[in-house]
């Protein structure tokens, strides 16, 4: 059964529309990740599958049921980090973890939480003595002792050190692995291909692409050349119909599906033979998701 | 496994019973001001005696305090502090969170009413009480609640401080409880009549006088006990 389901979902804030006939699902066992610029419309989209944000058309079903108006029940089934949850005023760390435990019936969760995220250090610290990144471990703890079959995390390692995103990374990976259906924001495409099976890429509130993420990248090959100039790229874009373009220090064309990869770089190589072109490297690999990324929202 | 009802409410209670600054406003302070004035004979207390006169009125001013003020400036601060949106996606339903919230302040307002019952009664005073006293309590304890929690939805952070203290203060000038409401110009008592504190001040003074009191009054407390906890559910939002 789809845990998550977003069909034709729009919301509209006044006159601004922030997110737009959006449609994605998230399974059991799956991790999705949304990613798209600021104001892409990600935050809205979380907000309404966890009902505090009611669409302005289109519908979200979370566990079948409509958050909307059943949100305290399907809540005991999900773990939401949202992206600005604070806490009450005045509580220790230790004692926000043990309250939202205890709301979701998991008691014995706490501890081993506050273990898993690092906190055990500050579990006596009020929470608003903490680091950002601190806050944002401690938020992780509160969305892990909530209901194990689906986690909603919103960016959940923006704040993050190196460490730091690698457990989280590791622990979303282990409660995937158990079965939750994951479902996250984020702007770090690194992460996306370290834990995510599918991508939804927002733009401007609209889907721009949702797909498995080997479908954005192993699937598009590119060409990547090393130690020529812009220009070169242009020539050789008019003479053999390619679509090189800058990519950090190189220059890269994706290649076409129906070409094939090897044949197109060796007919490159040989013009730029041909023209006492001498590219530093040549190499024919898999388009990274972030190239992938650009290409679908035009940047 | 406990409710989310069982859960907020025992953490309310937690965190009310631990935070000085309230404790102080909310039931240090009608103490202070119930052996002040029946020691030192100031007020105008008609022919009762000052303590008489005082017992009702601080009773009113510790439910105002703690169901009202407290509230209103928690609910404030933890939408300035963002904890409402975490609670927004819990299991805690609206009513959870409110009612946990009403109930942890009517506890403490219980244990208030009982304090200076016993206050007053070693200062000397001697009520009649009247079976409907605790109604009175109840229905004045509600509409409280309700306003209180009204304020923290439409307020946040230091603004729900602001107000609510500033409402205290003009509430109790206001209601007869520092001085008798004759005192007051005529329209200004036809308005402060219709007042939650002015009616629960007068009902708590006519049912420790072992009377029932005025019809208005209950009308005037029952209307706030309905309309109160209906604007707190109607202002609130998760967010």
């Amino acid at each position: 059964m789809t845990v998550v389901d977003v069909d034709g979902l729009s919301v509209r804030y006044g006159d601004v529309a922030a997110v737009s006939d959006v449609t994605f699902s998230v399974d059991p066992g799956e991790t999705v990740a949304l990613v798209g610029a600021n104001g892409a419309g990600k935050t809205s989209t979380i907000n309404a599958i966890v009902g505090i944000l009611g669409p302005t058309s289109g519908s979200v079903r979370v566990f079948g049921a409509d958050p909307a108006s059943d949100r305290s029940s399907i809540a005991r089934r999900w773990g939401v980090m949202p992206q600005a949850g604070g806490l009450p005023m005045g509580l220790k760390v230790g004692e926000c973890v043990a309250l939202f435990a205890d709301l979701y019936g998991r008691a014995s969760d706490a501890s081993g939480a506050v273990r898993d995220c690092g906190l055990e250090d500050v579990a006596s610290r009020r929470w608003r003595t903490l680091s950002g990144g601190q806050q944002q471990r401690l938020s992780l703890a509160i969305a892990l002792v909530g209901g194990h079959d689906l986690l909603i995390l919103d960016e959940p390692t923006a704040a993050l050190d190196v460490p730091g995103q690698d457990r989280v990374l590791d622990l979303v990976g282990e409660r995937s692995d158990k079965g939750a259906a994951v479902l996250l924001t984020t702007h770090r495409f690194d992460e996306v291909e370290r834990v995510a099976d599918r991508v939804v890429v927002l733009h401007d509130g609209s889907v721009a692409a949702n797909a498995p993420v080997s479908d954005l990248t192993v699937k598009s090959p590119e060409i990547r050349l090393g130690g020529l100039t812009v220009s070169d790229g242009v020539r050789i874009n008019a003479a053999l119909g390619t679509s090189f373009s800058v990519s950090g220090s190189d220059l890269v064309s994706p290649i076409a599906e129906d070409h094939d990869a090897g044949e197109r770089l060796q007919a490159v190589l040989g013009w730029c033979r041909d023209q006492n072109l001498s590219p530093a490297s040549a190499s024919v690999g898999s388009r990274s998701l972030v190239d992938a990324y650009r290409e679908l929202v035009g940047e | 496994m406990s409710s989310p009802l069982t859960v907020l409410s025992r953490f309310e209670l937690r965190v009310a019973a631990r935070d000085a600054e309230q404790l102080l406003l909310t039931a240090g302070l009608p103490i202070l001001l119930l052996v002040f004035f029946s020691i030192v004979d100031v007020l105008p207390t008609g022919e009762q005696t000052a303590v008489e006169f005082l017992v009702p009125g601080v009773l009113t001013i510790a439910l105002l305090g703690s169901g009202f003020v407290r509230l209103a400036i928690a609910l404030g601060f933890d939408r300035s502090f963002g904890a409402i949106g975490r609670y927004a996606v819990s299991p805690v339903r609206v009513v959870d969170f409110l009612g946990s919230r009403a109930l942890a302040a009517a506890a403490i307002a219980l244990a208030q009413v009982l304090v200076l019952f016993g206050l007053g009664f070693a200062l000397g005073w001697r009520p009649s009480l009247h079976p409907a006293l605790p109604v009175v309590i109840v229905l004045a304890l509600v509409g409280f609640f309700g306003l209180g929690l009204t304020l923290g939805s439409v307020a946040e952070g230091l603004r729900s401080l602001a107000l609510a203290n500033a409402l205290y203060i003009l509430l109790l000038l206001l209601s007869g409880v520092v001085f008798e409401l004759g005192s007051l110009p005529g329209w200004l008592e036809a308005v402060v009549r219709l007042l939650p504190t002015t009616a629960a001040a007068e009902l708590l003074r006519a049912t420790t006088d072992g009377v029932v009191g005025s019809g208005l009054a209950w009308a005037v407390l029952a209307a706030w006990a309905v309309l109160g906890p209906a604007l707190a559910v109607r202002t609130f939002r998760w967010s």
